[in-house]
């Protein structure tokens, strides 16, 4: 990562003397300020691969003996694979950012 | 073989001739060095205030032997010559208001109701009724910071020790109240001022001053009816519906000056000495008049400074000065005072400037050509002495100390520190001579010996002497300066063994390595409390047409 410092420094006049000791040399750093542009670590894009809100459960109705009808809720295989897919994408995509924040210098570790 | 000589130095500096110009009593410049009685002696170094508790310093103020701090919106305060520092009960203000203004108010003279004339009218005089005693104000700090309510620090005389409350507002002003600060109203402002028993404060946004009742330094309630009790909202009846400027600029400066019933106003362009008038009135309370206006600023509140009866004051250009009882029009640039500074602030604009009157010097600490330095007035000597650089840098506020036996001088920084001037060890003080050179135009002169003679000091110091020959270094060179034995203390007891160190420090220096030239100056740097008495300089001199360095030139074969 990079970064651009500018120190905002008071002009010196002409003067037979400039720092007449150690004290106004001090004096004269007080106060700088600077102006600090900081260059965008490149990274790659992330695309979000979202998860499929079209696939539904299935719902078993099991009539009891009794009469009363049961409802059981199951998730597919369609909706597990959409969701696997979606933390894939999204765990791929955490650890790629934070091996370009380690490689930019910014952190000290990624991941094993 | 012609000496040249200098016995004194009340001159002071002289930035403003040519080197060889400067009268025989004066010098170029000096650095840490005070030289009342003519012979320069390096001053004492700030010593830090390293147990005030940390945070952003926003001001100090002194009352008697106590000195306050206030830091990042508490107050702390110390007894002089006391360790260790004392948080003021209930005080808590801004934290992070860049400045806390504070000014000590006196307890209130006039504890009478006033009522407004019957006929409504606000010129009329002020009615007020016999057997009508109300409660007084209590002497104390006031603090503002331009934000809040502000606060009053009071002494509480059993326990011995300063505690704070929260001054009332508008609304708590009591109408029929006669208890203890039950007519107490204070509005929220910046910097203050006392003048005539009247509390002057500025108002938050710069532009106008308030004005509390003559004699009642914490009561503000000037406006009320013709019963005597306040207006039915702040906004119609409270301190600013009588409060006065003069032009839109925000103030920068209000400061009493040593005429009665006057006073000085500043803004960033002009200054105003102003009159209160007790023939034009408002619910009784003086209103004011212009005495005299002069085209010069005030940069700041923290800048002005009485000299001897003068006033000065730091504008974005320079110091000047103004002297209120003949109501002088100050011709700023042109003024001796201003001129000998102008040479060090030519070109350079003030920014946050302090002054302060201490041991009767005037210091100014301002911007120049040599950084941020702190000028020196000598107002007995009536000359500019020397210029402070040390450790201290950017001053926020000064404070003054005064015990039954000693007065000191606290300063705190944009660093956030507390200093306390002068008490430490001898710093290291510099001075330019002035420039000699022979009164033939067409000799030339080179240096063979150089002798500084001291008042020798307590103790030992390092002396070193550099030769400047046609304002170019050329040589230099450094001796011992040994500190005196001091006297054997009562009783004298046998066998008393005379001391053998010298009470002069004569110190000759061969400087016979160097060239010649047309002029000769020296820079003479020590670091004790030795006295700089005498300089000598002894040169040989040549005459001729040609100048020996033009000859030179000629046959090294050089161009002129």
């Amino acid at each position: 990562m990079t970064a651009t410092v500018n120190f905002n420094i008071t002009e010196l006049p002409e003067n037979e003397v400039w720092f007449a000791n150690a004290a106004a040399w001090n004096n004269y750093w007080q106060n700088i300020e600077a102006d600090v542009d900081f260059t965008a670590i490149t990274t790659t894009v992330y695309v979000p691969v979202p998860y499929n809100t079209a696939y539904q459960p299935i719902a078993n109705a099991i009539q009891q003996a009794d009469g009363s009808t049961v409802v059981q809720v199951f998730p597919t295989m369609d909706m597990f694979t959409s969701l696997r897919a979606q933390l894939t994408a999204l765990d791929t995509a955490v650890q790629t950012m934070r091996t370009e924040l380690k490689n930019a210098g910014l952190i000290t570790n990624a991941q094993a | 073989m012609p000496t040249f000589k200098q016995k004194s130095f009340v001159g002071g500096m002289n930035l403003l001739v040519d080197e060889t110009e400067i009268p025989d009593n004066a010098y170029r410049w000096m650095i840490n060095g005070r030289q009342r009685l003519g012979t320069p002696q390096p001053i004492k170094s700030h010593v830090l205030q390293s147990d005030l508790p940390a945070g952003l310093k926003q001001g100090i103020v002194s009352l008697g032997d106590i000195l306050i701090a206030f830091v990042a919106g508490s107050a702390y305060y110390r007894v002089e010559g006391n360790t260790g520092w004392i948080q003021v009960a209930d005080f808590s203000m801004s934290s992070t208001a860049p400045r806390l203004w504070s000014l000590a108010v006196p307890s209130s003279k006039f504890n009478l109701e006033r009522r407004a004339n019957e006929d409504s009218n606000a010129r009329s005089a002020i009615k007020i009724p016999v057997n009508t005693k109300i409660a007084g104000t209590p002497a104390g700090i006031l603090v503002q910071d331009g934000l809040s309510q502000p606060q009053l620090i009071l002494y509480e005389p059993v326990g011995q020790f300063l505690y704070s409350r929260v001054t009332k507002t508008y609304a708590q002003w009591n109408n029929d109240g006669t208890s203890a600060n039950s007519r107490e109203y204070v509005p929220i402002g910046k910097f203050m001022m006392i003048q005539n028993d009247i509390l002057f404060i500025v108002a938050p946004d710069g532009r106008s001053v308030y004005r509390s009742i003559s004699g009642r330094p914490l009561d503000f309630m000037v406006n009320v009816d013709v019963e005597g009790k306040k207006l039915a909202s702040e906004a119609i009846g409270g301190a600013a519906s009588v409060s006065f400027a003069f032009d839109y600029d925000e103030i920068t400066a209000l400061q009493p000056v040593n005429i009665p019933n006057a006073f000085l106003y500043g803004t960033q362009s002009q200054v105003r000495l102003v009159s209160m008038n007790f023939e034009r009135t408002i619910f009784g309370e003086p209103l004011f008049d212009i005495s005299a206006k002069i085209e010069a600023g005030v940069v700041n509140e923290d800048s002005v400074v009485e000299l001897l009866g003068d006033i000065a004051f730091v504008d974005y250009e320079n110091v000047k000065t103004f002297n209120a009882v003949r109501q002088l029009r100050i011709e700023g640039d042109n003024s001796i005072f201003s001129l000998q500074l102008s040479s060090l602030v030519d070109g350079i604009r003030q920014t946050a400037p302090r002054a302060v009157l201490w041991d009767n010097y005037g210091l100014f600490d301002i911007n120049t050509k040599w950084g941020r330095v702190m000028a020196v007035f000598d107002t007995l000597l009536d000359v500019w002495v020397a210029l402070d650089i040390t450790e201290l840098g950017y001053v926020k506020q000064f404070a003054t100390v005064i015990t039954e036996s000693t007065k000191s001088l606290y300063a705190i920084n944009t660093q956030n520190e507390l200093y306390k001037l002068f008490s430490g060890e001898r710093t290291t003080a510099q001075i330019m001579t002035r420039a000699w050179n022979d009164d033939d135009v067409e000799a030339e002169i080179k240096t063979e010996l150089v002798r500084c003679i001291f008042d020798a000091g307590e103790t030992d110091g390092t002396l070193r002497v550099r030769e400047y020959m046609n304002n170019e270094m050329t040589q230099s060179d450094s001796r011992t300066l040994d500190g005196k034995t001091s006297g054997v203390e009562y009783p004298v007891i046998p066998p008393v063994i005379p001391h053998t160190k010298q009470l002069t420090n004569n110190n000759a220096m061969a400087f016979d390595q160097g060239r010649c030239g047309t002029k000769v100056q020296l820079h003479i740097q020590w670091d004790n409390d030795a006295k700089l008495h005498e300089i000598q300089i002894r040169v040989n001199s040549t005459a001729g047409q040609a100048a020996i360095e033009q000859q030179n030139k000629v046959l090294a074969g050089t161009t002129l």
